[in-house]
């Protein structure tokens, strides 16, 4: 009867007497004395084979508006090579490439660390948002800092700073569309004739408030921690060290050539779509590989069909690129730009690759080596410094990237879930 | 010189003073009421970010809670002690069904020695190849009483990987110096307390209100995870249960019901103390409100089994169409679908207004006034405080036999089988039907409650057990703590 009882209830054998034990007491009513003698008794005396158990790993949720946010980062790239002539034109190219060049790391730095810290998480953006005075201070340092030091120059980064960064806070926190249309509006304006500074001001004035006026959440979120958070704002900063670090490059002083940026930003932003699926894919290749076997390499998969798809767009766009943005230098080095570019696109989705498994250590040091090559790197042709300081980084962040999603148990066991 | 005030570490998990519950309330009834001692509380929680819910009084601190499955990094040391069989250890002494509870503690004590080594020793590939080893040895066991254990893929081994990781830091989070230990579950908020124990000889008291083990079970049946899941999560309770009894000097369950329990889990009668839990003794119980109205206070959560508290009340209600039930309690976080479940349920039976879910209250005494007869449909209990409250208001109960229940609700309700509806619903009916019979049986409960589980019995118990584990501070020889099973 009681064995009866308790298989009914469970709808198998039970696992144990104490779990026939629990079972007889909760639903039965059978006093814990008895119930405990009754669940020893049931079990039998020889134990039955072992049965296979399959840990299934639940889906994650689906990542919604990314065709939007990727929507609104093309539109932030157009607009800002179209701001180059304007901005160009009121403070001077020497003072709009060292704008940029302080502007474009300092905006991935925040990006990445914040990412890092808060934008990564579930409602992270909602509870960053919390934190109003601090995010206004911050917005105040980075304009304040710069322009103190470096007079319109300063103040056109410290702008640019905020935009990038404010829209990054927007785009994740779901105002994308609110981010690309103030965008687009400013960039109308400025295009009519409106006075560039004035237009960047007022819009990096606009977005700063509407990131302050985003809706606070009621969720508890623990943020990220501050070492890693730091790691990845560095990791940032490096990648855009290597953009802007190769000074025989001239697309960050005219429009056209840095329209030739956009290739490479839109084949990394398709071939990294599928990459947050990385940890669950770990996971998931471990479900029902038993412990002496040897797991499938599925997220070694995801991480080829990445670069895959990152390289093959960055090819097709490039191509593209090449032929319909105006030329204002040889065919030969437009093609080593572009292939810099592309470069660098594969460079930024091992560095997310590596920073996601915890080995942001080894991705400094990557991107450290490549910033170094490029810095040293003899101008002998324009975009060579690039190309050589992106492939080194390649060369040691591809192998550091790869051998951990071959033994997916030991990544995940020992790595990703011992933070 | 004034005499030193004994010092005691309150360790909890879960609860006191970050989140209201039972033990939460306990907990705070006997800090609060015992101002001769010195409380240190050490809280073994999931970082959730919110603040404490308890403002401790001025003769209690709260330490920095040890924050399990958070990104925390252990503290960093000059000298690294990275010793990786730990994980292995852990696997065989804690899962295995006869595991060695001194082993599990001396790998604590390692950790404890070297908190920065822990993590250092589950990165390493090492630990990881020794682990899978140990836990081939444990689920290769084959004893009759034990079951066969599950085959385990890699991603159940790499679970239980990270929780042994997560038991390893607690083992090796420090603790202050103190006079007496009380670890408020035989489960993670022993762990700190054991390993003070085994590096001071501090004596330990547990107190059990529910059954770690027990309700641990329960949570896998109810979950219906795998095999290996639920084969890790149940054999790592009774791991962590069977270390916490070797190292008590005394456990001290809250009903004799959790007794049986204790002693049928491997621990020595001599050890157990039962302090029954207590509430403050009420006055004169108002009289009922003939309104044929049932009140259920408690938590929406499948251990409480609302779905049987809501086919009883629509059995209830076939031969008492006048009556109304009130359930006060809001869901538990995490059980979001089985609150969903259970209002589709009332939709399903079509109970409308006749059964209403009212959402908390901040005055369970006031509703347990305004009842006619007190449901209670758990399918787990230790002492429950929602009787005990009936009790205090003169409210007959009625109740399912399950934990110290029976124990209670002896002469003072009705106590049916768990999940039986029928035999619920006619206990209501019979209740509801004859007032006489039901306002005797609240006055019963009312006295029963002033002679047994009043709160100056508890908190007196607990004082004179601190008293007895504390009086050997400072190298005095202790006395011998009387228990009795």
């Amino acid at each position: 009867m009681s064995a009866a009882l308790v298989e009914a209830r469970l709808g198998r054998k039970p696992q144990d007497m104490l779990e026939a034990a629990v079972v007889l007491e909760a639903w039965a009513g059978i006093p814990p004395s008895r119930a405990l003698a009754s669940g020893r008794a049931l079990m039998p005396a020889s134990p039955d084979a072992s049965q296979p158990s399959t840990g299934r790993v639940a889906e994650p949720p689906p990542r919604r508006r990314f065709a939007l946010e990727a929507f609104a980062l093309g539109v932030s790239v157009v607009a800002t090579a179209l701001w180059a002539a304007p901005l160009r034109a009121t403070i001077g190219a020497e003072g709009l490439r060292d704008a940029l060049a302080i502007a474009l790391p300092l905006a991935l730095g925040l990006q990445w660390g914040l990412s890092s810290r808060y934008l990564s998480r579930t409602a992270g953006a909602a509870v960053l948002a919390g934190h109003r005075a601090a995010i206004a201070a911050g917005f105040t340092l980075l304009v304040a800092a710069p322009t103190c030091a470096l007079g319109a120059t300063g103040l056109v980064a410290g702008l640019l700073t905020v935009l990038w960064t404010g829209g990054t806070l927007l785009i994740r926190g779901g105002a994308a569309l609110v981010y690309a249309t103030a965008v687009t509006i400013a960039t109308a304006a400025v295009l009519d004739g409106a006075p560039a500074l004035i237009a960047l001001g007022v819009l990096a004035a606009t977005i700063a408030a509407v990131a302050l006026r985003r809706p606070r959440s009621t969720a508890r979120v623990t943020p990220g921690r501050w070492d890693r958070a730091l790691c990845a704002a560095a990791i940032g900063m490096l990648l855009g060290l290597l953009l802007v670090g190769d000074g025989s490059l001239g697309w960050i002083a005219t429009p056209g050539e840095a329209l030739l940026l956009v290739p490479s930003i839109v084949a990394g932003a398709w071939g990294s779509a599928r990459l947050w699926q990385l940890p669950h894919t770990l996971s998931a290749s471990l479900s029902g590989v038993r412990l002496t076997e040897r797991p499938g390499a599925l997220a070694l998969g995801i991480l080829g069909r990445a670069l895959a798809r990152t390289v093959a767009a960055a090819l097709t766009l490039s191509l593209l690129a090449a032929e319909l943005v105006p030329r204002s230098e040889s065919g030969a080095a437009r093609a080593v730009a572009l292939t810099g570019f592309g470069l660098l696109a594969v460079v930024t989705l091992l560095a997310s690759v590596l920073e996601s498994l915890g080995r942001g250590g080894w991705t400094l040091a990557a991107l450290g080596a490549g910033a170094t090559v490029e810095v040293l790197a003899p101008p002998s042709f324009s975009g060579g410094a690039l190309v050589a300081g992106a492939a080194v980084a390649i060369v040691l962040l591809l192998p550091a990237a790869i051998g951990p999603l071959r033994r997916p148990a030991v990544t995940l066991a020992t790595g990703v879930w011992i933070p | 010189m004034p005499e030193r005030r004994t010092r005691v570490l309150l360790t909890t998990e879960g609860t006191y003073p970050h989140e209201l519950g039972g033990v939460s309330s306990w907990c705070d009834l006997i800090v609060r009421e015992l101002t001769e001692f010195d409380w240190l509380v050490l809280p073994v929680i999931a970082p959730h970010g919110r603040p404490p819910l308890y403002e401790l009084p001025s003769h209690a601190r709260a330490l920095p809670p040890i924050e399990v499955w958070s990104e925390r990094r252990p503290r960093r040391e000059r000298r690294v002690r990275v010793e990786t069989d730990i994980p292995a250890v852990l696997a065989r002494e804690l899962l295995g069904w006869e595991g060695a509870t001194d082993a599990v503690v001396g790998a604590w004590l390692r950790c404890r020695r070297s908190p920065a080594g822990v993590r250092e020793a589950f990165r390493s590939r090492r630990a990881w190849a020794a682990y899978l080893e140990a836990l081939g040895e444990v689920l290769g066991e084959r004893i009759p009483e034990a079951g066969t254990p599950p085959e385990l893929d890699l991603v159940e081994a790499a679970e239980l990987y990270q929780t042994l990781y997560w038991i390893a830091r607690t083992a090796a989070a420090p603790t202050p110096a103190v006079d007496v230990l009380h670890a408020t579950a035989a489960g993670w908020s022993a762990i700190p307390a054991a390993v003070h124990r085994a590096l001071h000889g501090t004596p330990m008291v547990v107190t059990e209100h529910g059954v770690f083990v027990r309700e641990t079970y329960l949570a896998a049946v109810r979950r219906g995870e795998s095999a290996g899941r639920r084969f890790t999560a149940t054999r790592l309770a009774r791991g962590l249960t069977r270390v916490a009894y070797a190292s008590a000097d005394v456990v001290a369950p809250v009903t004799d019901a959790n007794a049986h329990w204790e002693t049928g889990l491997g621990l020595d009668p001599a050890k157990i103390l039962v302090v029954y839990n207590g509430l403050g003794h009420a006055g004169e119980p108002t009289p009922p409100p003939a309104r044929q109205r049932v009140v259920s206070v408690g938590r929406i959560d499948p251990l409480k089994d609302i779905h049987t508290m809501l086919r009883a009340a629509a059995a209830t209600l076939e031969l008492v169409p006048d009556a109304r039930f009130e359930h006060y309690g809001l869901v538990t976080p995490g059980e979001e679908a089985y609150g969903r479940s259970c209002e589709l349920l009332h939709q399903r039976l079509g109970l409308g207004d006749r059964f209403r879910f009212m959402g908390r209250t901040s005055d369970p005494l006031g509703v347990v006034r305004g009842a006619d007869v007190v449901l209670m449909t758990s399918i787990s209990e230790g002492l429950p405080m929602a009787i005990l409250e009936a009790m205090g208001e003169g409210r007959p109960v009625v109740a399912t036999a399950v934990g110290g229940v029976p124990d209670v609700v002896r002469g003072c309700g009705i106590v049916t089988a768990p999940v039986r509806e029928r035999e619920i619903a006619l206990a209501l009916t019979t209740l509801l039907r004859n007032p006489d019979l039901a306002a005797r049986l609240g006055r019963i409960g009312h006295r029963r409650l002033g002679r047994l589980f009043n709160q100056a019995a508890c908190v007196g118990g607990y004082r004179e057990l601190l008293h007895a584990a504390g009086a050997g501070r400072d190298g005095a020889s202790r006395p011998a703590l009387r228990v009795a099973a």
